[in-house]
Parts: structure tokens; C-alpha cells; sequence
């Protein structure tokens, strides 16, 4: 069988470039060469695969340039056909994880060639890209290097030949959002068993379902007297400006935009469309009144149901967005709306 | 109470003249059988048929599957309620046929449920691909309400079962088995030092084709309470629940609890397993805040340490798995929850239709909407003209080829919710 | 106590006509469950809850629930959501859109069946919101 053909993906630092002072390098493809890192995959893989080029990129610029670097590496890494893209790992550099995931989540998805990576379960990139390539879990810092390389090296083996993969929790990457099945050694009366007896020792023991958190909040009171009320307007179904001036994701969104209502009666086409991904957009894109209903609450303010309606409104893109940057968000256009002397707000979804 | 389980293991089941039980193998003269069946003028013919572990054989629609036993020492008999008198059972000595069961099929309704392969991939999911099955197909007279015939084949299965275990009285037992609980003061003088569990079933009590019974009597109507772990292995709770094959509880696994049997293994060891707390799962959700709270007044009442809770179905009792769990925990009572998911197809969605933070000890018996292919076998007791609209499956299951695409949850007990298998999902 | 019955099962709206209020919905078992939400969202409280405890949403094109309408209150403003109401039958829209809706049931014996099942649930909120 050839041999399989692997990317490598890593960062100024482990290139032996220099730190920080280096981050704003831009990306070289060094083809034919094994770097770093690299060297220990290599050996790793014995002679069952091989690292044919390696990406070296600083991590400031990668961030700075997003776009534009993504479109290059892919160019290459499109020319090099390999069968699997290994970045990092980046253990818990948050700026290098996020890179490693960006990189390896781009390859997958728009090259449709297998990637993974590996970083520290709190690095950022964790969470931003765990649903979208395979992340191994690494310690947090390089000295956990080798255990990090054994365990790339394991999977990026079983991976690469097609061999199922099993339950995160058997191969060791970062649950995906996606439940799957295996067998496991006991029954599940005696796991439960035995997990009851680590939670009456005050023992440390892992749910096998966690529960999703569900951040209830208590409504606040009726608005008494909404005659005299200043309303303003949110909405996570990506209604922005025309154009999209804040570049807000059309997924997993990492910002949200502010925009003016000052003299507006009826959004229209020509000036209002969507920028989420997540549902069929022709309707919005026609009307966006569909989604943020200006107009309505416009003819409210006219026949004097409402006081006012706030002069600003807030939007974010609601599909696949961090729990964490929605809180972000949520917080900041709550003090905004509050400094502003708004009395209720609508939120409208999608 | 103290109960012996005197383990009979079976190795074959064989058709023949005689029915006895000899030297391991069970012999069974159809004939012998048939009238038990037909009492009940509710069911038109049966047929018996045999199932043996690896042969290229399909069981469906399978309604339940009962472990036969007979009671020879101690008050009162099997299946109380049923087949017996209401004597409270679960102490003296029980003799029970191991590596074998009854297994009771055919239509009820059309949307009823259950397979079970005994080789091939769908083996791997059903705990009785394993068993020697004695297989009783029936069918019932003409216009025969739905409700009047599940009661009829859920009896008969009982009546059967009884039949084939009264055939293992006298017989030396190839190991035996003892289960012993204590008094509540008895248990704190023996045990000071160990934590107080206990074990709270959710039992399904829906209505028609959702329901399961405690000594004869619907569990719908009663409020919780307490039993000992024994009384279940004499056949105190039955099965009259035919829907959603991969999380409804047989009566065999009743009988074989698993949470019973693992909770004994740390008996007087780690715990002191006080109790089987017994509540049901109504669909009136007055009924739901009723039950749990009593669940939660009866395991503190108990001064009970640590609970482990297992459910039945999905949906309509996530509520009350949860509602229990709250309010149990709420009284400073450890709680471990067993449980199965619904995670859709691609196992992206939400797992339980209801969730509550105090849930944070979860066993899980994998996701019941996983896809699996099944392929065609070469006999198939009972029949495949209802495989397309069971649960689990759908139009376009019975494929050309003969293989079948359904969901796990048609397959019986894949993901029992009392952690009977070794299935489970992350 | 004084509820209504709304269902889209024919046979459930015969049984309980005569005797009690109910409110029939000529359409699918999301129909029903979006009727319902609305009502909720108006005040209206569950009796019963919305999703059966095996038959799954997209097995049984049968709903039938027990909604007490609240009291309007005096002063002419709409009546609190009940919170409980609210999440469960959010919860059971949720469930039910996760699940693969399968071609629709034409064969009359097998909507019958579930027509009995339906019936069978609803008799048992019945019997315990009457007693």
C-alpha cells in the first residue's frame, strides 16, 4: 500500500522561527519538508505515512489576515492532494489553537480532505472548532508533546485508512455535539452502580450524558405602561445593513452589529438583507421587516401603543453561535440598550 | 426477606413427545401448551417455534419476553396477581430456567413492535440473541379490540411461562443464588457504616399497549411505595407494554433486574441496598408532581444516602425521570439516573425531551435513532408485514434486496433503559 | 374543573362530545401541538402532557391534550403564561421536529389503531382531571 500523504500545519514558534517577535511572519509552504513537530509524527507513523510539505505560518498574521491566508494555504494544500491535514498541536496557545482549528475546519469542509488537530481542552479554537474537525485532546503546555504526538499519531493512522472512528470518549478527541454509539465493557446497571458510589464518596466521576444548561431566565415584569415606553429592537436572525459592514459570520458569529434606525419606516431590500446561514434567505433578503419588524412597531409608534421605538437596533447571527459569545454579546448590548434609557426589548429569532 | 434463585441453566430446547426438563435440555410437546393458550377464547391459534442463538432467524412483532420460574419454597407463587394468588412474594426459594425464554409475538396493533435477530448485527443489540427462545405466535379471533388482546397474549405469556417452569420442580439447581435484605432497623444495626441505597423504578402506565403491573394491579393507580428487590424476581411486576421495542422493559428483564442484581453485589460490601421504590409514569401531569413528590418523601423518609433511577419510554416520561431526580436530589439524596436517548438520526439533537442540571450523574443506554442495516435471514417466526410501520422504522425499510434499514429502537431491550445492555453513547 | 379537550382524533371528539368541551383539529398532530402552544402562550394550562411515553411524535398522527383556559383577568391585559405549560409544550414541538416525519398513514386499520391508543391516553387524563 503507499504510502499515506500528511500536511503539516504549525506556528512561527514551533517552527524554530522565534516567538512573539516573529508572529507576523506570513505563510511559507515548505514542500519536502518535515519540521518541528513534524519529526516526531514522522517517527510516529513509522512507515505507514508520511508528511510530505509543511505550512508554517505566524500566528498574529494568520489572525490578522484570516481570509486571505485561509484562500493561499488552501490553494496549496488543494495542489498537494494530500489524504489527511494535521495542524499544530497547539496545546494552549489560544491565537495558535484557534489557527490550527480555522485551518484544519476549512480543509475538511471546502477541500473535503480528512483534517484534525490538537490543543488543550480551554484553548478557544477548542470550542469554536470541535464540531467541525477532529480535535485530540493535549495537556496544556508542549511539554506534553509526546503524549499529544502518540495520540495524533494513533488516530491520524485510523483515521487516514478509513477505519471507523468510535465514541469520543474511546479515541480521544473532543466531543463533537454528535452522540455515538458503542459498546461498552459493563452493563449500564453496573456503571450506574459504580457511579453511585463515586457520587456518595464525593468521588470525581464523568456523566455519560451531560445535561445541556439551559440558562432560564426570569422574565421582569409586565411594562405597565407601554404608551410611554422606549422599545428597541434584537435580533440572531442576521438582519444588517446592506453589504454586511461588520462582516458578521454567517455562522458561529463572533460579533455582533449595531445599526441605525434613525428615519427608517420599512426596511426594503435595497438597503437591509441577512447575513445568516442557517435558514433559506430569500424571504428575509426581500422583506426584512419579516425578521426585525420595524415597520409594525413604526405604525405602533404612530397610533401611540408604544412610546418610541429605540433609534438603534442590535443583530448577531444566531446559527451555531457559542453559548459563551452569546452571553458576550447579550451582555454588552444589555448595558448599551440600558445607558440608552430603553424600557423593553423584543428579541426576535428565526 | 430472603430469596433463593436455584439457577437451572438450560443448553438446548428440543420439541418432542414429553415436555420435561432433563439433563439441561428443555423438551416441550406443543400440544401440551396449545390448550394453556386457548383457554382464553380471545385467541384463535398459536404456534410454538424455536429460536436458538446464531441460527439465521428473525423474531417479530415481538411483544414480551418472560423468564419461566416456579416457586417450591416460601409464601405464595409466581406471577402473583396473575397466575398465583396476591400472597406477597420474593422469599423461600425460586427455581428459574437460565439461558433460555419465552418470547410471545404477532400483530396486536400495527404499529406494534420488536425484533429480535439470533445472529448477524442486530444480535449484537438484543440481550436475546443469547437466549434459547421458545417462541408462541397467536392470533387472535375476528374483531377482537386491540386492548382485549394485548391482556389476552400478555396473560397467556404468563400462563405458558408458569406451565414450562412448574416442569423444573424437583430438579437440583446447577448453582444457587441468594438475595437478602434487612429491616430498616435491622440494616442500620448491621450496617452503621454504609451509605443507604435504594433503587426508584419508574414503571410505564400510559394507557393501552403503555402499561406495567405490580401484584395484578394496573400501576397507574397507585401512588409510589416500597417493595423489597426480591418480590421482582418472582414475577411481582409484568410487562403489559408492547411500544418502542428498544426501551420498553420485558418482564424478563423485570425478573432479572439489573440494577437489582448489581446494587446486591455491593450489598453489606460498599451499600446497604435497602429498597425497591416502585412509581409510575401518568400521563396526567397532576399525577407526575404526585408521584415524584411521594418518590422523594418515601427516600427520605427511608433516610436513604444515594438512589439509582431508571425510566421507561422517552418523551412523556423524561419528565417525570427528571421531575424525581429534582426533587430527590432536592432532599440531599444522591441520585444516578439510567436512561436512553433519542438523539435523531445523526445524533445532533437534543437527547431527552426534558433536562434539569441536578441530572448530573447519567448512564445512558446509546441513541435509539442510530441506523443500522440488517440483513436478510433465512426464517423468520412470526411475520414481516408490519416491519415498515414499526417503530424505528419507516416505508422504506424492507429493501429490495431483503435487508432491513431501521432505527435500533425496533430491536428489543438495544438500549434498556434499567442498563440491561452494554450499549451506551457519548 | 373545567378544561377543554382539543385533538384531531376523530374518535376521541366522538367519545367525549356529548359530555365534555371539545375543540376538534382537522389537521396533522403538530397542528395540534401549535394550537396548543398558542394557547399557552395566551395563559392556557396543560393538563396532560404533550408527548406519549413510547409512541413517538412521528409514529402516531394523533394528539389528543386537556388545556384549562385561564381566567381573563379583569382589568383586560392578557392573562400570565403558565412557565410549566410553556416548557413542556416547547419541549414536545422540539421532539417532534427532531423526528424523521415518515410518509403518511393511509391504511385505515393502522389509523384506527392509533386512534385507540390516543383515545385509550386521553381517557386516562380524563379519568384523573374529572375525579
Amino acid at each position: 500500500m503507499a504510502k499515506i500523504k500528511v500536511v503539516h500545519y504549525i506556528n512561527q514558534f514551533f517552527a524554530g522561527i522565534g516567538g512573539e517577535e516573529k508572529a507576523d511572519i506570513p505563510a511559507e509552504l515548505h514542500k519536502g519538508e518535515v519540521i518541528g513537530p513534524g519529526m516526531a509524527f514522522n517517527t510516529g507513523f513509522k512507515d505507514e505515512a508520511e508528511i510530505i510539505a509543511t505550512i508554517v505560518c505566524g500566528d498574529s498574521y494568520f489572525n490578522e489576515n484570516i481570509e486571505a491566508v485561509k484562500a493561499e494555504i488552501l490553494g496549496w494544500v488543494k495542489d498537494l492532494a494530500p489524504d489527511l491535514f494535521i495542524a499544530g498541536p497547539a496545546f494552549n496557545a489560544g491565537r495558535y489553537g484557534v489557527a490550527c482549528g480555522t485551518i484544519a475546519a476549512a480543509v475538511q469542509e471546502e477541500l473535503g480532505i480528512k483534517s484534525m488537530t490538537g490543543m488543550y481542552v480551554e484553548n478557544p479554537g477548542a470550542d469554536m472548532y470541535k464540531d467541525k474537525t477532529y480535535i485530540l485532546q493535549t495537556k496544556d503546555s508542549a511539554a506534553g508533546m509526546r503524549d499529544a504526538v502518540k495520540k495524533m499519531t494513533a488516530f491520524a493512522l485510523k483515521y487516514a485508512k478509513g477505519e471507523k472512528i468510535g465514541a469520543s470518549c474511546q479515541d480521544g478527541y473532543m466531543n463533537q455535539g454528535v452522540r455515538v454509539n458503542f459498546f461498552e465493557k459493563e452493563r449500564g446497571s453496573k456503571r450506574a452502580v459504580d457511579m453511585l458510589l463515586k457520587k456518595l464518596a464525593d468521588e470525581p466521576f464523568t456523566t455519560e450524558y451531560p445535561m445541556p444548561d439551559f440558562d432560564r431566565v426570569e422574565p421582569n415584569p409586565a411594562v405597565k405602561d407601554m404608551a410611554h415606553a422606549k422599545i428597541a429592537l434584537v435580533t440572531s436572525g442576521g438582519i444588517v445593513v446592506k453589504g454586511n459592514p461588520d462582516h458578521i459570520e454567517s455562522s458561529s458569529a463572533s460579533r455582533f452589529g449595531e445599526y441605525s434606525l434613525e428615519g427608517v419606516y420599512d426596511l426594503d431590500e435595497n438597503t437591509f438583507e441577512t447575513a445568516h446561514g442557517g435558514y433559506d434567505p430569500v424571504y428575509a433578503n426581500q422583506d426584512a421587516d419579516r425578521v426585525l419588524p420595524v415597520d409594525v412597531l413604526r405604525d405602533l409608534e404612530k397610533e401611540g401603543v408604544i412610546g418610541k421605538l429605540h433609534e438603534k437596533y442590535y443583530a448577531t447571527v444566531g446559527n451555531g453561535t457559542s453559548v459563551a459569545n452569546a452571553k458576550g454579546f447579550g451582555a454588552e448590548i444589555g448595558k448599551r440598550l440600558v445607558a440608552d434609557g430603553v424600557d423593553a426589548v423584543i428579541l426576535t429569532s428565526t | 426477606m430472603r430469596l433463593e434463585i436455584g439457577k437451572i441453566n438450560i443448553t438446548d430446547i428440543r420439541f418432542a413427545e414429553e415436555s420435561k426438563v432433563e439433563g439441561g435440555v428443555l423438551y416441550v410437546n406443543a400440544e401440551d401448551f396449545k390448550p394453556v393458550v386457548l383457554e382464553d377464547e380471545k385467541i384463535k391459534d398459536v404456534y410454538f417455534d424455536i429460536a436458538k442463538p446464531g441460527e439465521s432467524v428473525r423474531i417479530t412483532p415481538v411483544k414480551d419476553v418472560i423468564e419461566p420460574r416456579v416457586k417450591v419454597e416460601g409464601k405464595g407463587g409466581v406471577f402473583p396477581g396473575w397466575i398465583s394468588k396476591v400472597d406477597t412474594v420474593g422469599s423461600g426459594k425460586t427455581l428459574a430456567l437460565k439461558g433460555m425464554a419465552l418470547v410471545t409475538a404477532g400483530k396486536i396493533v400495527g404499529f406494534q413492535e420488536g425484533v429480535i435477530d439470533m445472529t448477524g448485527p442486530g444480535a449484537d443489540y438484543t440481550p436475546f440473541s443469547k437466549t434459547l427462545n421458545l417462541v408462541m405466535v397467536c392470533e387472535p379471533v375476528e374483531g377482537l379490540k386491540q386492548h382485549d388482546y394485548e391482556a389476552a397474549v400478555r396473560k397467556a405469556g404468563f400462563r405458558v411461562a408458569a406451565k414450562i417452569g412448574e416442569l423444573a420442580r424437583g430438579i437440583e439447581p446447577d448453582e444457587t443464588c441468594v438475595y437478602e435484605t434487612c429491616g430498616i432497623k435491622e440494616g442500620i444495626e448491621k450496617y452503621p457504616d454504609l451509605p443507604r441505597v435504594g433503587y426508584v423504578s419508574m414503571l410505564q402506565t400510559q394507557g393501552l399497549l403503555h402499561d406495567t403491573y405490580v401484584y395484578g394491579v394496573d400501576a397507574k393507580q397507585i401512588i409510589p411505595t416500597i417493595m423489597s428487590p426480591t418480590e421482582a424476581m418472582d414475577g411481582a411486576i409484568v410487562s403489559g407494554n408492547c411500544v418502542s421495542a428498544c426501551d420498553k422493559n420485558p418482564t424478563y428483564i423485570h425478573q432479572n433486574n439489573p440494577v437489582i442484581e448489581d446494587l446486591f453485589a455491593q450489598h453489606g460490601k460498599t451499600i446497604n441496598f435497602v429498597c425497591q421504590i416502585i412509581t409510575n409514569e401518568n400521563v396526567y401531569l397532576a399525577d407526575k408532581e404526585r408521584s415524584s413528590n411521594m418518590t422523594a418523601k418515601l427516600c427520605r423518609m427511608l433516610d436513604l444516602d444515594g438512589i439509582i433511577l431508571t425510566q421507561e419510554g422517552f418523551g412523556n416520561p423524561d419528565t417525570d425521570l427528571i421531575m424525581n431526580c429534582k426533587k430527590i436530589e432536592a432532599e440531599g439524596v444522591k441520585t444516578v439516573i439510567v436512561t436512553d436517548e433519542y438523539a435523531g438520526r445523526d445524533g445532533k439533537s437534543q437527547s431527552l425531551a426534558d433536562a434539569d442540571v441536578a441530572a448530573d450523574a447519567v448512564v445512558t443506554g446509546g441513541n435509539a435513532n442510530e441506523v443500522i442495516i440488517l440483513p436478510k435471514l433465512d426464517k423468520v417466526i412470526g411475520t414481516l408485514d408490519y416491519i415498515n410501520k414499526i417503530a424505528g422504522a419507516s416505508d422504506k425499510t424492507l429493501r429490495e434486496d431483503g435487508t432491513l434499514e431501521v432505527e435500533i429502537q425496533v430491536i428489543t431491550a438495544a438500549t434498556n433503559e434499567m442498563g440491561f445492555g452494554t450499549l451506551s453513547a457519548r | 374543573m373545567k378544561y377543554i379537550i382539543l385533538t384531531n382524533n376523530p374518535l376521541a371528539e366522538d367519545e367525549f362530545k356529548e359530555t365534555h368541551d371539545v375543540e376538534f383539529v382537522d389537521g396533522k398532530l403538530i397542528d395540534v401541538l401549535i394550537k396548543a402552544r398558542d394557547m399557552v402562550n395566551c395563559g392556557a394550562v396543560l393538563l396532560n402532557h404533550p408527548l406519549y411515553g413510547s409512541v413517538k411524535p412521528n409514529e402516531t398522527p394523533y394528539r389528543s391534550l386537556l388545556i384549562k383556559c385561564p381566567a381573563e383577568p379583569a382589568d383586560g391585559s392578557f392573562p400570565a403564561a403558565d412557565p410549566e405549560s410553556v416548557r413542556l409544550i416547547g419541549n414536545a414541538v422540539n421532539a417532534f421536529r427532531k423526528f424523521i416525519v415518515k410518509k403518511e398513514i393511509t391504511n385505515p386499520s393502522l389509523l384506527e389503531d392509533f386512534q385507540v391508543v390516543d383515545l385509550s391516553l386521553l381517557k386516562s387524563a380524563v379519568a384523573a382531571a374529572d375525579r
